[in-house]
């Protein structure tokens, strides 16, 4: 079982800040003490712990890179209206685009029309993505695809740490 | 980012050249672990992008399923875990 501090030194500049920004979250989540015991609202605690430990990977990971790129921009102003739902105790299962654009979308190339269905689809799941050129979105999509799989290894490895603590 | 933009104009009719494009998609295709070794030319530019839409579902999939299992293990054996933490973060 590799050490955690290993996960800071070899991996890349990018794992280490997404790291220390979601152990820190990690541990304010930790630290929040549950509610008076009684089943229906230590449900909501487990529940909002979770959407807790989400939006807090979501948000170090989008911090790393604040307001430089497009799609860490419209997650963090994202996250800033969905946490504040949260502590509502609205429990939501996905982060939904807020964004409904009604903008035209630039004409693209001739043999990159058919594909319109499948640019559309990448839009909604690119934040940011419903106002963005064909080209921005490309390159958006790249840059977030490489943050997420970082993201998925360093959440993963923590857990692997902790699940089997020396 | 946006001079970079107005230089990737070429025609008035498309916008944006196809080259870029077709460049950017390969791009893409390098960071799918469906695709990435396949050759560009094989591997049409819609099936990039819904391989990369698939992609990134299962990605805040994940994401979904380490949120859990991580809440979980916060709540258990806590001072070893906040013991842990701080030391990481020294």
């Amino acid at each position: 079982m590799g050490s955690l501090s290993d996960l800071n030194n070899v991996s890349s500049h990018l794992k280490s800040r997404f790291a220390r920004g979601f152990l820190r979250a990690l541990a304010r989540i930790h630290n929040l003490s549950p509610p008076p015991a009684s089943s229906s609202s230590n449900q909501d605690f487990a529940l909002r712990k979770c959407q807790r430990v989400k939006l807090a990977a979501y948000a170090s990971m989008a911090s790393a890179f604040g307001k430089r790129r497009v799609w860490s921009r419209a997650m963090l102003q994202r996250i800033r209206c969905h946490s504040s739902s949260v502590r509502r105790g609205k429990v939501r299962q996905h982060m939904r685009t807020m964004r409904r654009s009604g903008k035209k979308r630039k004409k693209i190339g001739r043999e990159l029309a058919a594909k319109a269905q499948d640019v559309k689809k990448l839009r909604k799941l690119v934040p940011g993505g419903e106002s963005m050129d064909l080209e921005g979105l490309l390159r958006e999509t790249a840059h977030y695809v490489k943050c997420l799989v970082t993201q998925v290894q360093v959440m993963r490895s923590i857990a692997d740490f902790c699940s089997c603590p020396p | 980012m946006s001079s970079r933009r107005s230089r990737s104009r070429q025609s008035a009719s498309s916008g944006i050249s196809d080259d870029q494009i077709i460049e950017l998609v390969s791009r893409l295709q390098q960071l799918l672990p469906e695709l990435r070794h396949r050759r560009s030319d094989k591997v049409s530019a819609s099936k990039v992008l819904q391989e990369t839409c698939n992609y990134i579902r299962s990605l805040h999939r994940e994401v979904d399923d380490l949120s859990e299992r991580l809440s979980e293990l916060l709540a258990t054996s806590d001072t070893a875990q906040a013991a842990i933490i701080r030391n990481l973060l020294m």
